[in-house]
């Protein structure tokens, strides 16, 4: 049965009051009460009831406000680890609420404080980790950094060797390009070479043909020497005769003499006409000799000259041979010559093609050199940013530290707070 | 004058007078003449008669030099003979006035005389010492 405070104080009041009213009718029933007595009987029953009353409602009353009093003492000294517990009347009031809201406080704070408890646990666990995940950060930060100039360095060396390359190629496309002229004046030169092997392919055949008129003019002088010495031969033969003859005119001068000198006397004349007639003779003779001395040198130089005309025409026949080589050794010459050509021809084209590539080699280096300038200046940003990053980690560290901090402090206020064995949960 | 027939006997110069040469023959056919000295070639027919060919160098002791074909056939007067020598030369005129005659204590030499020609020495043949040799060869 539930009755309020101020319902209570009424029906103590009306209770005090009818027990005086009670005991006004009371008194003078029982009759064993002297008159002049019954007036303070009354009044001191009166007063025993509200005394009475008064005890047991203010006791009932003052004992679950103490309690009260002391739970909200516990409650601002911040302990939290008990409930309230009221005495139970015969009938429940106001105070039972209050306990029970206070109760409900308590409960809610209890669970408030555990949970920030536990929370400014975690942030700190988690701020410290923050931390050091911001210091293996803010040292991660600083390897790239290390790396970043490590690829600046890089990028600038890359430059270097691009720059390096570049000239190489450019070198390459002019050597490329003195080599095409090379190989033009060479096809040039081939051809060159061609017409002129030609021309003294042609110019041999004309000499082989020379040669032949010459060996055919040689053979026939040849065969006109022969004729002469035969001539000459067929002259000695007459030579001979005419000498045989001269020889016997002398013979017969000399025994014409010899008869004109045994004829003495008459035989001076006949002996004159003989003298003249060997002398005659003599100089027939001597002619005759001449002329076979002639002979015999004419027939020695015509041996000599005979011997000369078949060394010339083994010479010549040599010769023919050796124009025969030498027209063969030309035709391998312009077949060299013509395949020289076409090759410088095949050199020129490869080298234009190869100039060609290499100016777009050039333009890919030009193009590899802006991009690695670009890399370098990118390089350079980046290596700004992380320096950023560096000290943002740095910030982030303090400040994940400042976290850890405000966790203790947090934890440190808290743990004002008793929450009993049910709730000491964190450490 | 005197007309005298020069020839060689290896390098010596000998000659003979004209008048005691009957003829000179060339190229006559050499008929051999058996057992005969070793100095007789064989034998010719001169006109119909047969001359005995004697070699002159070797009768005289030259050098066995081949000897000319040309033989002198010398009057039957003197000797009926024909010479073989080593070469003929041209008929000389000499004046024999000048000749230079041999001693007469040495007749075996066959030098009837020596005639200076052109200062050449020119040995006149004795034909009757060479006639006289063949003979005693000839015994």
């Amino acid at each position: 049965m539930r009755i309020e405070i101020s319902h209570k104080f009424v029906l103590g009041f009306v209770v005090v009051v009818g027990s005086i009213v009670f005991l006004d009718y009371l008194v003078p029933v029982l009759g064993f009460i002297p008159q002049s007595m019954q007036q303070f009987v009354s009044t001191l029953g009166a007063l025993l009831v509200g005394l009475v009353f008064g005890w047991i409602f203010s006791k009932a009353f003052t004992s679950n406000i103490g309690i009260l009093t002391t739970g909200a003492e516990r409650l601002s000294h911040g302990d939290l680890s008990r409930t309230l517990k009221l005495r139970k009347g015969l009938v429940s009031d106001e105070t039972e609420d209050l306990a029970d809201s206070l109760n409900l406080v308590v409960d809610n704070l209890r669970k408030v404080v555990g949970k920030i408890r536990t929370t400014s646990v975690r942030v700190n666990e988690s701020s410290q980790g923050l931390s050091a995940s911001a210091e293996e950060m803010t040292a991660t930060s600083h390897e790239v950094a290390g790396a970043i100039e490590q690829i600046s360095r890089g990028a600038e060396t890359q430059a270097e060797m691009v720059e390096k390359v570049s000239r190489v190629i450019r070198d390459l496309a002019g050597s490329i390009e003195q080599i095409t002229a090379s190989s033009q004046i060479l096809a040039l030169s081939s051809a060159e070479t061609t017409k002129t092997a030609k021309d003294g392919g042609q110019l041999t055949d004309t000499a082989l043909e020379k040669m032949k008129l010459v060996l055919s003019d040689v053979e026939g002088n040849s065969r006109q020497m022969v004729s002469f010495s035969e001539h000459v031969q067929k002259i000695g033969t007459i030579i001979d005769v005419i000498t045989g003859i001269a020889q016997k005119t002398n013979l017969l001068a000399l025994n014409a003499t010899i008869e004109a000198a045994r004829a003495g006397e008459y035989g001076q004349g006949f002996a004159v006409v003989a003298e003249e007639i060997s002398k005659l003779a003599d100089s027939t003779s001597a002619s005759a000799g001449e002329i076979t001395r002639l002979i015999d040198t004419t027939r020695d130089e015509s041996l000599r000259v005979h011997q000369s005309m078949l060394d010339s025409v083994r010479a010549i026949d040599a010769g023919r041979g050796a124009i025969d080589s030498t027209s063969g050794v030309f035709r391998a010459i312009i077949e060299k010559a013509e395949d020289a050509q076409g090759k410088a021809h095949k050199i020129t084209a490869l080298t234009e093609q190869q100039n060609k590539n290499a100016t777009e080699i050039v333009a890919a280096i030009e193009e590899i050199s802006r991009v690695a300038e670009d890399n370098a200046a990118g390089t350079e940003q980046v290596s700004a940013a992380t320096e950023e990053q560096s000290a943002a980690m740095e910030e982030l560290t303090y400040a994940s530290q400042k976290l850890a901090q405000l966790a203790d402090e947090l934890l440190t206020t808290v743990s004002r707070f008793n929450l009993g064995s049910d709730a000491e949960a964190p450490a | 004058m005197t007309q005298i027939l020069p020839f060689t006997l290896g390098a010596e110069r000998y000659a003979l007078k004209l008048t005691s040469i009957q003829e000179v023959v060339d190229g006559a056919q050499l008929h051999y003449l058996p057992v005969t000295p070793a100095t007789f070639l064989g034998a010719i027919n001169v006109h119909g008669q047969v001359v005995p060919v004697v070699d002159l160098p070797l009768l005289l002791g030259f050098d066995p030099a081949p000897v000319c074909q040309r033989f002198l056939v010398l009057s039957p007067q003197i000797l009926s003979l024909a010479l073989a020598v080593h070469q003929l030369e041209s008929v000389i005129n000499v004046d024999l006035q000048h000749l230079a005659l041999m001693q007469s204590d040495e007749p075996q030499n066959c030098i009837a005389g020596v005639v200076h020609w052109h200062e050449k020495m020119i040995n006149l043949l004795d034909l009757e010492q060479v006639g006289h040799i063949i003979e005693t060869q000839l015994k």
